[in-house]
């Protein structure tokens, strides 16, 4: 590494490890609703529908995918090259955290009726 | 300016050659490259969570995606995602003792009870989101 260059890999890893404890906690449970229980009809979709009008129930939600596109983001950086993709490497992280950052902006301007 | 240090005639970087495929050849490494790699199976789901938000507000378009999860492809993509997430649970709970260091006096607190409390958190935050869903 080159003298005075600082990695901005601090700046990244505190959004990925929120976004995997975040994950970690949350996505199991939310996956096996959303997932299997309403559309298998175990449960009821009306309250969801009302649920999701809410505006704080909108910002978590966002919040959430948010941490998980940054979550995903860090780890594919470092593992696709790893993968035999070597000439990824330089442009792994501006797509990477270019997409999470894009991701996340798309995901509060829907929660905000935005867009 | 820097100063390489001389070398005589033309020195190349020797890479050891690693087949594509090295992460297949040890357990280990194939749970490393599954949980990595699974994470984009997570953020395809955080898209699909950004898409009811998005049609929530129209009963037409909001029927139109739930009538799509019901489809088999649907189905097996989310048994994919909640195998991805389980995965990411469990690795990142047994990794919190290496993080978090707790000490009681001079005594450094068990890893298993740091571990254990994370697991404990995870149960909870299940239950109260299975009670909301049901609840609503």
């Amino acid at each position: 590494m080159k003298h005075g260059k600082r990695s901005n890999d601090p700046l990244w890893w505190v959004p990925f490890g929120g976004g995997m404890m975040v994950d970690a906690l949350a996505l199991p449970a939310l996956v096996i609703i959303t997932g299997f229980l309403i559309p298998l009809g175990v449960l009821q979709v009306g309250g969801l529908q009302q649920a999701l009008l809410h505006p704080l129930v909108r910002l978590v939600v966002a919040g959430i995918a948010a941490a998980t596109f940054f979550h995903a983001a860090h780890r594919i950086r470092y593992c696709l090259p790893e993968l035999g993709m070597h000439g990824l490497k330089p442009v792994m992280a501006p797509i990477c955290y270019g997409l999470a950052i894009l991701g996340s902006a798309a995901a509060v301007a829907v929660a905000l009726r935005l867009i | 300016m820097n100063k390489t240090p001389p070398t005589k005639g033309k020195v190349r970087e020797y890479v050891r050659p690693v087949p594509s495929n090295w992460w297949t050849k040890r357990r280990n490494y194939t749970i490393y490259v599954l949980r990595e790699m699974g994470s984009g199976l997570l953020a395809v789901y955080a898209v699909l969570l950004v898409l009811m938000l998005k049609f929530a507000p129209n009963p037409t378009q909001f029927q139109n995606f739930l009538d799509l999860t019901k489809s088999p492809l649907f189905l097996g993509l989310h048994l994919l995602v909640f195998l991805a997430a389980v995965l990411n649970s469990i690795t990142a709970f047994n990794l919190t003792p290496k993080v978090i260091r707790v000490f009681q006096g001079d005594h450094k607190v068990d890893d298993r009870v740091i571990s254990g409390v994370h697991y404990l958190a995870w149960g909870a935050v299940s239950v109260v989101l299975f009670v909301l869903a049901w609840k609503i």
